[in-house]
């Protein structure tokens, strides 16, 4: 079958199987690996993307009731080139190592940041409680997103 | 020195960010199939029989591959080569491997995994390592279910227990673990015209590996091509062999790129854990918390295979008695085969089970000598220059006292007895210490060297190639930061490009703690003969002396004379000069071998203090903060060391109260993310990570590996802590909250 949805921006169609998620016709029709694998199950949000601003495991959403919908992955921050102040501060507080989990927790944190602009520490740790880390203890994830919240609070 | 000891970002930090970067799971290549294994559903059987036939016959199904189809030795392993590539007569394990499928999709592959009919004819099995080792057991291989039984002495306990006033026997379980990188097993295979099958994957030894694949094809190792990609997490887990061969074997037989990737599921149970451990410990000390003796008995579970087995446990029980002066001491430690899943490499390779165990029975022996637990510890602290348990001389950097001397002077430790008071009647607080001891290398007996080349580029920047692969530690970060403080520039001029078997020279494994001291010194040592040439090459070219030459951030100069690094590379190639030079570093070794490969020369040390909360109704253990003190010499990039730090507690966090493989009659019960549980966000306290001031002399700038001890001591720090808290210490890992809540009846009922 054949769907539509507007994907980082831009109107896009594919040609998928019905019972194909949108995780692997990002990564398979769209070639945009920024969003991870880990488990295919919801249980690790490596494959964390926006689906209408909201954060959504992407292994556990069929493709087609992306039908319509905005998708945005990882790929989608940083049109242009320039980093999203997320990932800036991800990049700037080492909260990447392997980075398998970081396209997903970045999500995350854009979907909270949108949300909720300036959160405490409990909420980072919540909002990212779905996206699992093996290697960094997620100390320097909280702290970049505080960073990130309080650099887009003050436009300088 | 301004590229050392500062905080240089990540490298990779930028790729990673956006999504660019690529790891094996993100290769896609035209016209590839997909790889799946078909594997043992029993723990121990004959092969009778396989058919192929209902696989090939489904749609998308391209190829089975079975024994017959392995062209040379059909067998792997690090050190003993047991595992068969594919089983030919026997298999061994729930989910040992017995064929491989390859098909135009993954779901395909794995669909006709599940087609390959194999008849199998049950062999009794044993699944723990007392039932393995009595009289009669099953044997798991034909030489008897001892892989390795490795005895150390020193002194007499004989007669050194009876010189103690305090003796304390006490037996301890670990449970096997699960690594759970975010990145499952992966790779894909090409073979090209020329006959070279290349293969990307998601490993830590492309080295070895490509040793292991030409062994089993039948090839010259010049015929096997292992590049790595970013790797996402890896601990150990990815540390040998574990999906390449069945690409390498697939890749040749369709003559299309293969590619695998692991669910999770398959990854959490068939690919080699930590190690599960019964550990029998016998200390003693004087009245006065001197230590006298101490035996341990340690028996490591390995699975089927032996995979790192025996070396896990030697280098295990080398870390058994922790860095402490004891006059007489005896080990005993035993690898053992059982029909449960492999056993491999895991961070700390071995130590952390022993260090639990230990630091547990150290701090009970505190207790009874009526000592404070920290006072104890640094009352028995071997130094620089002292002998260690087995009789090691501790010849090199030694930073165990200054370690515990940190905790002593930390906030948390300071005021433990203050923390300890909590309003709420049903919760308990308290505060723990443990330390341990990590070798940095592979230890004697194992080839450990490194091998680095450092060139300069036409643009005038600079590349480190290595051996070695950056699994997430940031190590190829500290490369560029060392070449960079050799030339004097900036590490962003500096590259480093890792493990391409035939690009780049040699490293061996990323793993033990050995990279920052053997790559570092290789890159250091080159990027030192580079320098040198790069002056040479200048004053050749201006007419003067090679020592009026000085390096500047941006290219050499003399006598009022200056150049662009650009420009110095251009002459090199007039002067024909290859434009890069290769060092090789060779790990030190310990001035006195103990067998087996012991001891290490060079090790770090960590303590860790930890402070928890216990619920009494529950049994539920939080934990709200860790101190740790750590001793990896001088530190080359601060917020790489708090990196290697934070997430060293979060994975001790997870083994000491969370993480426990449940394993029936050999099948792994909890292999999702949902049922094996590793620590998430809101499970971690804040971390506060210091390093204490050691120097090490053979290491880049000072340095030595820290990975793994910063994990070592969490566990027993927050095992003591419980008993600071309710009176009650547990001997089995990872903590069970109901022999806790039962453990704290019984002692209300005493
Ligand atoms: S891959 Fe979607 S949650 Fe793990
Ligand atoms: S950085 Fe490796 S899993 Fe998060």
């Amino acid at each position: 079958m054949e769907i539509s949805f507007i994907l980082n921006g831009n109107p896009v169609n594919a040609g998928i199987a019905p019972t194909q998620t949108l995780l692997d016709v990002l990564r398979e029709s769209f070639r945009l690996t920024g969003t991870k694998e880990g488990c295919s199950e919801g249980e690790c949000g490596a494959c964390t993307v926006l689906v209408n601003g909201k954060a959504v495991v992407s292994c556990l959403m069929l493709a087609p009731q992306a039908e319509g919908c905005e998708v945005t992955t990882i790929e989608g921050l940083s049109l242009g080139g320039e980093l999203h102040p997320i990932q800036t501060a991800f990049v700037k507080e080492g909260a990447v190592q392997c980075g398998y989990c970081t396209p997903g927790a970045v999500m995350s944190s854009y979907a909270l940041l949108s949300e909720n602009p300036r959160p405490g520490e409990g909420e980072i740790r919540a909002a990212i409680a779905g996206n699992l880390c093996r290697c960094t203890g997620y100390q320097k994830i909280v702290k970049a997103v505080q960073r990130a919240a309080e650099e887009m609070d003050d436009p300088v | 020195m301004s590229e050392i000891g500062t905080t240089v970002f990540r490298k990779d930090a930028r790729a990673k960010v956006t999504g660019e970067a690529l790891y094996a799971t993100d290769l896609f290549e035209e016209g590839m199939l997909h790889g799946a294994v078909v594997r043992s559903p029993v723990p121990h059987a004959r092969i009778l029989s396989i058919d192929a036939g209902p696989a090939l016959a489904l749609p998308g199904v391209f190829a089975v591959l079975t024994s017959k189809d392995v062209p040379g030795k059909n067998e792997f392993g690090v050190i003993t080569r047991d595992q068969p590539v594919l089983c030919n007569d026997t298999v061994r394990f729930t989910g040992d491997a017995v064929a491989l499928v390859a098909a135009e999709t993954r779901e395909q592959a794995y669909q006709g995994a599940r087609e390959v009919r194999v008849a199998y004819d049950p062999l009794p099995s044993v699944f723990d390592v007392e039932s393995a080792l009595r009289e009669h057991a099953p044997l798991v291989h034909e030489k008897g279910n001892i892989l390795k039984h490795v005895h150390l002495e020193k002194g007499n306990v004989e007669s050194g227990f009876p010189e103690a006033d305090i003796v304390l026997s006490e037996t301890f379980r670990t449970a096997p673990g699960e690594h759970m990188p975010l990145e499952t097993e992966a790779g894909l295979a090409k073979v090209s015209q020329d006959g070279v099958i290349t293969i990307w994957a998601s490993t830590q030894s492309a080295y070895r590996d490509q040793r292991d694949l030409a062994h089993a094809l039948g090839l010259p190792e010049n015929r096997i091509r292992v590049i790595v990609p970013h790797v996402g997490g890896a601990f150990g887990r990815k540390d040998g062999i574990t999906v390449q061969i069945y690409l390498a074997l697939l890749a040749r037989a369709t003559g299309r790129p293969v590619k695998m990737h692991c669910p999770r599921e398959e990854s959490a149970s068939f690919f080699p854990k930590r190690h599960g451990t019964l550990l029998k410990y016998k200390v003693g000390a004087k009245r006065d918390g001197t230590l006298v003796a101490a035996a341990l008995e340690a028996y490591y579970d390995t699975g089927a295979y032996a995979v790192f087995g025996e070396k896990v446990m030697g280098a295990g029980v080398e870390y058994g008695l922790g860095g402490y002066r004891i006059p007489h001491t005896q080990i005993n430690g035993y690898s053992v085969y059982t029909n449960n899943p492999p056993a491999g490499a895991f961070r700390g390779f071995g130590m952390p089970q022993v260090t639990f165990a230990w630091e547990s029975l150290l701090d009970e022996l505190a207790y009874r000598c009526g000592m404070d637990p920290l006072e104890f510890r640094l009352k028995n602290s071997a130094d620089h220059g002292e002998e260690g348990p087995l009789g090691q001389i501790f010849e090199t950097s030694t930073g165990l006292r200054q370690t515990l001397e940190g905790v002593r002077s930390s906030p948390l430790w300071k005021k433990r007895l203050d923390l300890k008071t909590v309003s709420d009647p049903f919760k308990a607080r308290g505060v723990g210490v443990a330390s341990c001891i990590k070798g940095c290398g592979l230890g004697i007996g194992m080839p450990d060297f490194a091998e680095a080349e450092v060139q300069i580029l036409p643009e005038g920047t600079f590349v480190a190639r290595v051996g070695v692969t950056d699994m997430g530690e940031g190590i190829a970060t500290t490369f560029c930061q060392i070449v960079a403080e050799l030339l004097g520039v900036s590490s962003e001029s500096v590259e480093c490009i890792q493990s391409d078997t035939f690009l780049n020279p040699p490293g061996g494994p990323t793993a033990a703690s050995r990279n920052t001291i053997l790559t570092g010194k290789a890159c250091f040592l080159a990027a030192e003969d580079l320098k040198r040439v790069l002056c040479e090459t200048a004053a050749r070219h201006w007419g003067g002396a090679p020592e009026g030459v000085v390096l500047t951030k941006s290219g050499p100069r003399m006598e009022g004379r200056t150049a662009s690094f650009s420009e110095v590379s251009s002459w090199m190639v007039e002067q024909g000069k290859p434009p890069g030079v290769r060092a090789r570093y060779d790990m030190p070794v310990a001035s006195r071998p103990l067998g087996y490969g012991l001891p290490h020369r060079i090790y770090s040390f960590a303590s860790h203090a930890a402070l928890v909360e216990v619920d009494r109704l529950t049994g539920q253990v939080t934990v709200l903060e860790v101190s740790a003190f750590l001793d990896c010499g001088n530190v080359l990039n601060p917020q790489g060391l708090e990196g290697q730090s934070e997430g060293g507690v979060a994975q001790g966090i997870g083994f000491a109260l969370m993480e426990k493989n449940v394993i029936q009659e050999g099948s792994v019960l909890n292999n999702k993310l949902s049922t094996y549980i590793i620590p998430t966000a809101p499970d971690m306290p804040a971390v506060e990570t210091s390093a204490v001031d050691t120097y090490e002399e053979a290491g880049p700038f000072g340095a030595k590996g820290i990975a793994e001890a910063a994990s070592g001591s969490v566990a027993p720090a927050i095992f003591n802590a419980v008993r600071d808290a309710v009176g009650v210490r547990l001997r089995d890992l990872p903590l069970s909250p109901e022999q806790l809540v039962e453990a704290m009846m019984e002692r209300h009922e005493s």
